[in-house]
């Protein structure tokens, strides 16, 4: 009963990449959305005959031998790393990141969460927060008093005054970097929380080696390209139609067997 | 007694078998790196008279059985990705990764860092250079570039280089997870030709799967109508002998 158990596991791997497409596609206009891709592996070998083995007394070897695959695992569902089109707001606390970091976002439990959602707001405090009330760790208060807030690339917060023409320096936002970005966990509301495969972060100032600038005034655009991720459903698609295909041909073949008397 | 029923279930099963590597196919359609797997069917000859007469060589039975399986090479769809750290190799060529202590071949580049900058496949098994050391990618490397012979550089600055190796074909097994084992050892490649921001789709085609699947369809049902008849030959068969006596 092989041919129907692989091609049930083909089935489950095309569903799983369904999965990710539809939510791909759902997050399409969603802020500094990475866009996940599932990948495949095939699963263990059975070794009927094992290629090597001696097959006469002479001492000749069997070339292939049998080895029987036993159908396909999914392997990873990463995000992709992409950096999204720059969205101009023209809203002081629109940040987007260009290139690498994430902004680091304190948890109402005090944990740290990472984001490249950069759609900041200032709270009853002047506190910069995120659309979900939750604090930029850096902890900058803007001044009631303030006329105009500018920050530059590297993350320096300038805040205006009336009464003078000069900037006045009230903090400056840092960076985390991950050595695997990859390896984040995602925990919905645009927030990743580091885990054991990402690494601790590393705090980094903007515009350092290796670390992204900061943009005032944009936002990161969603990373979904969605042509190519319909082209793919039309893949995953036919491809679960094709291991379906596989099952009734398995099933019409034991059905015969079972016809014999 | 019953050889054309015998032969026949050798052949049955060998189809039945034949059915379980094309699902593997089908399954593995878009499995990075995925050789297509086809099986081999041979003659296997039986002595069918009785042992140490004359009549032993004499008489004999031809089967077919399955010999094995041969993996298709051929290069697969390359898939753009842009992934700084997906590569896939265009002609011959493996990469090396290190599964536990033992050092494994896979076509399948999607590769990434873990926690401390190594250089990992989606298990998490290193991927190894061309002294079958471990790569690190150190933290503040923005634009990684690798070259088509596998060096790595950032910045200007070399990295290493990823072990790129031939081995014979024919001493290749499948080990799962995309790897392969090589009985036969394996030779550092100079020519390999890497390309970075690709990823090497399954070379299964799944239009001349469904062939196969069909034409093993068939053999099928002809085999069990072939068992039928044998079945009917053998009751009309019986059926005379109780008549005449």
């Amino acid at each position: 009963m092989n041919a129907l158990k692989i091609a049930a596991t083909g089935m489950a791997a095309q569903q799983t990449r369904v999965d990710v497409i539809s939510n791909n596609i759902a997050n399409m206009s969603t802020t500094a959305y990475q866009p996940r891709v599932a990948e495949f592996a095939d699963l263990i070998y059975q070794q009927h005959l094992t290629p090597g083995s001696v097959s006469s007394q002479t001492g000749t070897i069997v070339p292939a031998g049998i080895q029987m695959g036993m159908g396909v695992r999914p392997s990873t569902v990463s995000m992709e790393i992409v950096q999204g089109a720059l969205g101009q707001t023209g809203g002081d606390l629109d940040l987007a990141i260009e290139g690498r970091g994430f902004f680091e976002i304190t948890m109402p439990s005090g944990e740290s969460a990472y984001t490249r959602d950069g759609k900041f707001y200032r709270d009853a405090e002047g506190l910069i927060v995120n659309s979900d009330g939750y604090q930029l760790a850096d902890n900058i208060t803007i001044p009631s008093d303030a006329r105009q807030i500018s920050i530059s690339l590297d993350g320096e917060v300038t805040a205006f005054f009336d009464n003078a023409t000069e900037g006045q320096s009230i903090g400056r936002i840092s960076m985390s970097v991950f050595a695997n970005a990859k390896g984040l966990e995602a925990m919905g509301g645009n927030l990743y929380r580091e885990t054991a495969g990402s690494g601790a972060p590393i705090i980094a100032e903007p515009g350092t080696e290796g670390v992204g600038t900061m943009r005032q005034g944009y936002l990161e655009d969603s990373g979904v390209d969605v042509v190519e991720e319909i082209s793919e459903l039309i893949e995953a698609q036919r491809g679960y139609e094709l291991n379906s295909k596989v099952i009734t041909a398995a099933d019409e073949m034991y059905s015969a067997t079972t016809r014999i008397r | 007694m019953d050889n054309a029923s015998y032969v026949n279930i050798s052949r049955q099963s060998g189809l039945m078998k034949e059915l379980s590597t094309i699902a593997n196919n089908i399954a593995n359609a878009n499995t990075i790196g995925y050789k297509q797997e086809g099986a081999v069917f041979s003659e296997y000859v039986a002595a069918i008279g009785s042992a140490g007469t004359a009549d032993a060589a004499r008489h004999s039975l031809s089967m077919g059985r399955l010999a094995g399986h041969a993996s298709n090479f051929t290069d697969g769809e390359m898939r753009s990705t842009g992934g700084s750290l997906d590569l896939a190799i265009q002609g011959e060529g493996f990469f090396l990764v290190d599964v536990d202590g033992q050092t494994r071949l896979t076509r399948a580049g999607h590769f990434m860092t873990d926690a401390a900058g190594i250089l990992i496949n989606p298990d998490g098994n290193p991927v190894l250079d061309a002294g079958e050391g471990q790569i690190q990618i150190p933290l503040e490397a923005d634009e990684i570039i690798i070259a088509s012979d596998g060096s790595i550089s950032a910045g200007g600055i070399e990295l290493g280089r990823l072990g790129i190796v031939t081995a014979d074909q024919n001493q290749l097994s499948r080990a799962g997870g995309n790897n392969w084992i090589s009985d036969g050892g394996f030779e550092p490649m100079e020519t390999g030709r890497v390309l970075q921001g690709y990823l090497e789709d399954s070379n299964v085609e799944p239009v001349s799967e469904i062939a196969r699947m069909i034409e093993v369809q068939r053999h099928y049902d002809a085999g069990q109508k072939l068992l039928e008849m044998e079945d009917e030959r053998v009751k009309q068969t019986i059926t005379t002998i109780r008549q005449v006596s």
